[in-house]
């Protein structure tokens, strides 16, 4: 080494300058600047001229040159020794042994006996000895330790193969660690060490830190990775791999083919994430600071993209110098998704509200039990009228109902305040004096502990709705009271899919259950095949017309019989349909019925009034006759024809005043002479035939009463009528008639009705003559005194009682079959406290007196 | 009573009187009998009776045929409108011209009557003179002026 002054320059394994003495710019001809930091290449030429000392002293080749020395002070680091120029000579004033002194680490130095013969004082710290003291002496004897450890071979071995050796290795003595570089000189051996106790045992604690993350990052539910402080992953967990796909370590052919690879970890971001990401990643190498960023990362699995939360935070060593990174991403997708499906709803929200006028909102209880809106989105100012007031107080609110309304929606709102939920509707009364009406729905809100915080609504106005709501069930209300009132049934039958559907009522008047008839068909098959094919047509006419229909129909009903009803409907034609057939029926049998029996009465009146006024006509035509023949015969003086004309025309005019007697009987006897009451037949029967006992006998024959005939309950008087008439019936044509015998007896028949029989012996009614003997003024005889009334009275007070009357052959023999009458009475006519029909019969016979 | 027009001679009557009111029957034939006492009246007291003098049966086995039948409607047993249909079906009978000869002026009757081809439609009269005036005036018609078959 030279002792000419010298300025020393130290640079690093890249050869750029961490330290420079004084005088140091000025001799590689740069004056003024601080070279500290820039690489040596880039000093310029004078500093370019001292790479290959660099170089050589590195190799522990000998450095010497004309314009330095060189001397490794291991780890890459080389102190040069630079001559100061005149400039800066005087200033620089230091020697390489000051040098050497200065710097931080320790360096000592053998001649070939292994003697002492440098020691530099952080060598005399660390050896806890003075350089007076040691120089001199021999190494192995002052540090008999040393012998046998890596350090005694490594110094060895330098000089025997005259090349640098470096040892890295545990001094126990010292409990220390040791890095070493043994660099053989000619003539010696220099040493330069370094303490690194506190790096190996960082690194030992890194390394197990290390190991302890990884345990940690493969079971975090995360991608987990880990760098060195360039940024380049050098770890990922097995997570990281599934999910992206990237090749693990060990597929790849080489370690800088997977370190390649980890540098890419950004492709597997979504395309439009990974320019941030990497920007943003830079930033942090740059910085230090942590990162954290949010991006999407391709799954292989599906070839989807998901949202991550990516982080990384950097590990520090002693000097606050980045030692690693270590990152986690975690996976938010569901969490974005949550929150663009929470965007997405309220902007959907907002839109209805807008559209539906709806609004929503949040009250809080404040702690002094007041309540104050807390929020409010939508249409609440174009329902209510006012601005909503956030933050103010909301209990006014009630104050806002309508006064119907009040309490039930302090119900609710109570219901509410004991934390349930609550719905309902209620008008609100605005500041212009018009109402709405609200759907509210309400929830009870809580905190953690539980306890009611408030609550939030969503109301709707729903003022149109419940308004035609309201018109329609009114309507409906009154529509339903018409149809019930008036017996209506409604249906409808939809034209073409031929569905008939139809309400309560109209099946009771159809005689079916709800819901049995769904087709036209089914229907038409209820109604009386007479009515069928006018019905049809009437139906037909009012579908091909789109108009109306109404007709008149009866429906068979299951349990035998008709009922009429009237049906009235208008096809409400449909685009590109037939349309549908709305109708009503309604119960006109009452109407009909009573049409029917009026009918029935104007017939028989007409009748009647004919009969009346022909057989009235012939007696007054014969009186009238008589007495223009007794005119003659006075006149030419033939008393005696003319006494016989005379009496001609007064029998014809008795016969007309018995039938108008008889017919005024015939009048009453459609009229209640008295109210229903029991009659004792046996006692009427007994009365009768007594009065009748001298016409009898006086025709020949015997009434004969079998008693005991029993009870029935009827009109008293006119059973006698009708029953004195069948009797005298029974003594003129029956006795008169040829018979001998009339018998007056009862049966009882087996649907409890009681049949009460007159019967004779005489010539009978023949068979074609059975219905019209009950005809008014029908005889079977000619001449006589009968009127042709007597049996028509009869048959009415029968009628009127509810019973009929009827004759039958009494089954005797040719010319003597004899007549056979019968009055039935229906059973509840029939007096149950007395029975005929097991009683002994007794018989009383009225002879001829 | 007698014709007094030659030319037109009355050429008396066989009538068959349908009726069962013995009063009536006489006044018309009184009637018939002051007409021309050469008319012969038949008396039947009933439908049925006065088929079996059309048919001859039973107590008319002998019965000669009528030229003309006065009948009845409200008749027992067999009503004049039976006796009316069973004439005018059957091919022997049906040219004997039948009068109908009631009290009745109901329409239904009337209809009845020519719908089973009566050959006139009579209602008696209540007054005797005008009764009478009507039996010569038929008279009248049948016996003189109408040719017969």
């Amino acid at each position: 080494m030279s002792a000419a002054p010298t300025t020393l320059l130290v640079v690093d394994a890249d050869a750029t300058v961490v330290e420079a003495g004084a005088g140091a710019a000025a001799a590689l001809g740069l004056p003024g600047e601080d070279p500290t930091g820039r690489p040596l290449a880039a000093l310029g030429a004078r500093a370019s001229a001292l790479l290959p000392l660099v170089e050589a002293a590195r190799a522990g080749r000998p450095a010497e040159g004309a314009e330095a020395s060189a001397l490794a002070l291991g780890e890459g680091r080389v102190v040069l020794a630079l001559p100061v120029v005149e400039t800066s000579r005087a200033v620089a004033g230091l020697s390489a042994t000051q040098v050497l002194d200065s710097i931080s680490d320790a360096f000592l130095a053998f001649d070939e006996e292994w003697r002492f013969i440098y020691v530099n004082e952080r060598s005399e710290a660390i050896l806890g000895r003075t350089a007076e003291d040691l120089l001199g002496t021999v190494v192995w004897d002052e540090y008999p330790e040393v012998v046998g450890t890596p350090f005694e071979a490594a110094y060895r071995q330098a000089v025997a193969t005259g090349q640098p050796v470096q040892v890295d290795s545990y001094y126990e003595p010292f409990d220390m660690h040791f890095s070493v570089q043994v660099y053989p000189f000619a003539g010696g051996l220099s040493v330069y060490y370094t303490d690194v106790t506190e790096t190996r045992r960082m690194e030992a604690a890194l390394r197990q830190s290390e190991r302890q993350f990884r345990q940690i990052a493969e079971t975090l539910p995360q991608l987990v990775w880990s760098s060195p402080a360039d940024g380049v992953p050098d770890y990922f967990n097995e997570r990281w791999y599934a999910f992206t796909g990237m090749p693990r370590p060990d597929e790849a052919d080489d370690e800088t083919e997977a370190r390649g690879r980890h540098a890419a970890w950004a492709t597997y971001l979504h395309p439009d994430d990974i320019e941030r990401a990497r920007a943003r990643w830079q930033h942090s190498l740059d910085t230090g600071e942590p990162y954290e960023i949010s991006y999407r990362l391709l799954r292989t699995e599906d070839k989807a993209y998901r949202w991550f939360i990516g982080r990384a935070d950097p590990l520090l060593g002693p000097d606050g110098e980045i030692l690693r990174w270590f990152g986690t991403c975690t996976d938010i997708e569901d969490q974005k998704r949550a929150e663009v499906a929470l965007r997405e709803s309220q902007e959907r929200f907002r839109l209805v509200s807008e559209i539906t006028s709806d609004f929503a909102y949040g009250v809080r209880l404040a702690a002094d039990g007041s309540l104050v809106t807390e929020w409010v989105l939508g249409a609440y100012e174009e329902i209510l009228g006012v601005p909503a007031e956030i933050g103010g107080r909301a209990d006014g609110w009630a104050e806002t109902l309508h006064p119907e309304d009040r309490e039930a929606a302090q119900g609710r709102f109570a219901q509410l305040m004991a934390g349930e939920p609550i719905s309902g509707e209620y008008r609100i009364c605005r500041p212009d004096g018009t109402c709405r009406w609200l759907r509210d729905t309400v929830r009870p809100t809580r905190g953690p502990d539980g306890a009611l915080t408030g609550f939030v609504g969503a109301a709707s106005d729903v003022t149109a709705q419940v308004e035609a709501e309201l018109a329609l069930r009114q309507s409906q209300a009154r529509l339903d009271m018409a149809l019930e009132g008036g017996r209506i049934g409604s249906w409808e039958w939809d034209i073409d899919s031929d569905v008939l559907t139809h309400d309560a009522r109209a099946a009771e008047l159809w005689g079916t259950e709800p819901g049995a008839i769904t087709t036209a068909d089914e229907w038409f098959g209820l109604i009386h095949p007479e009515d069928v094919p006018d019905l049809r047509d009437h139906i037909a006419e009012a579908v091909a017309e789109g108009g109306r229909y109404g007709a008149e129909f009866r429906v068979m009903l299951p349990g035998g019989g008709v009922r009429w009803l009237a049906g009235r409907g208008t096809v409400v034609p449909e685009d590109g349909a037939a349309g549908v057939l709305y109708g009503l029926n309604f119960d006109v049998t009452d109407r009909r019925e009573q049409e029917e029996a009026l009918r029935q009465k104007n017939a028989e009146m007409e009748r009647f009034a004919y009969t009346v006024s022909h057989d009235l006509k012939s007696p007054l035509v014969t009186i009238t006759g008589f007495l223009g023949l007794l005119k003659g015969h006075v006149s030419a003086g033939r008393t005696e024809k003319a006494v016989a004309a005379a009496d001609r025309a007064l029998g014809a005019a008795e016969r007309m005043g018995r039938l108008i007697e008889d017919l005024l009987v015939l009048s009453r006897a459609g009229r209640p002479a008295g109210e229903p009451e029991p009659v004792d037949l046996d006692a009427l029967a007994g009365r009768l035939a007594g009065e009748l006992r001298g016409r009898a006998g006086q025709a020949g024959g015997v009434l004969v009463v079998r008693e005991p005939l029993g009870g029935v309950v009827a009109d008293k008087t006119r059973l006698a009528e009708a029953l004195e008439n069948l009797l005298a019936n029974a003594v003129r044509y029956g006795l008169g008639g040829g018979g001998t015998r009339v018998e007056v007896r009862t049966e009882p028949t087996a649907r409890g009705a009681l049949r009460l029989v007159v019967e004779d012996d005489g010539p009978g009614v023949p068979e074609p003559y059975r219905d019209r003997v009950f005809e008014l003024f029908q005889r079977l005889d000619t001449g006589g005194d009968g009127t042709g009334v007597g049996l028509a009275v009869v048959a009415r007070v029968m009628e009127v009682l509810g019973g009929r009357a009827s004759v039958e052959s009494a089954g005797g023999p040719e010319g003597r079959e004899g007549a056979r009458f019968v009055l039935t009475f229906p059973p509840q006519a029939v007096a149950r406290d007395r029975s005929s029909a097991t009683a002994p019969s007794l018989e009383h016979t009225l002879h001829t007196s | 009573m007698t014709s007094m027009d030659t030319a037109h001679p009355i050429v008396p009557l066989r009538i068959l009187l349908v009726e069962d009111d013995d009063d009536h029957a006489e006044l018309t034939a009184v009637a018939l009998e002051s007409h021309d006492d050469r008319h012969q009246a038949i008396r039947a007291h009933d439908g049925a009776e006065a088929l079996d003098v059309l048919y001859q049966r039973g107590d008319h086995a002998g019965a000669p045929r009528p030229d003309l039948i006065l009948l009845d409607l409200n008749l027992p047993r067999v009503g004049g409108l039976e006796v009316l249909a069973a004439v005018k079906q059957d091919e022997s009978l049906r040219e004997i011209p039948i009068v109908v000869l009631t009290t009745s002026d109901a329409e239904s009757d009337r209809v009845r009557a020519y719908r089973y081809h009566a050959n006139s439609y009579l209602v008696k009269p209540v007054d005797f003179p005008k009764f009478e005036s009507m039996i010569h005036e038929l008279g009248n018609y049948w016996a003189r002026w109408n040719h017969r078959p």
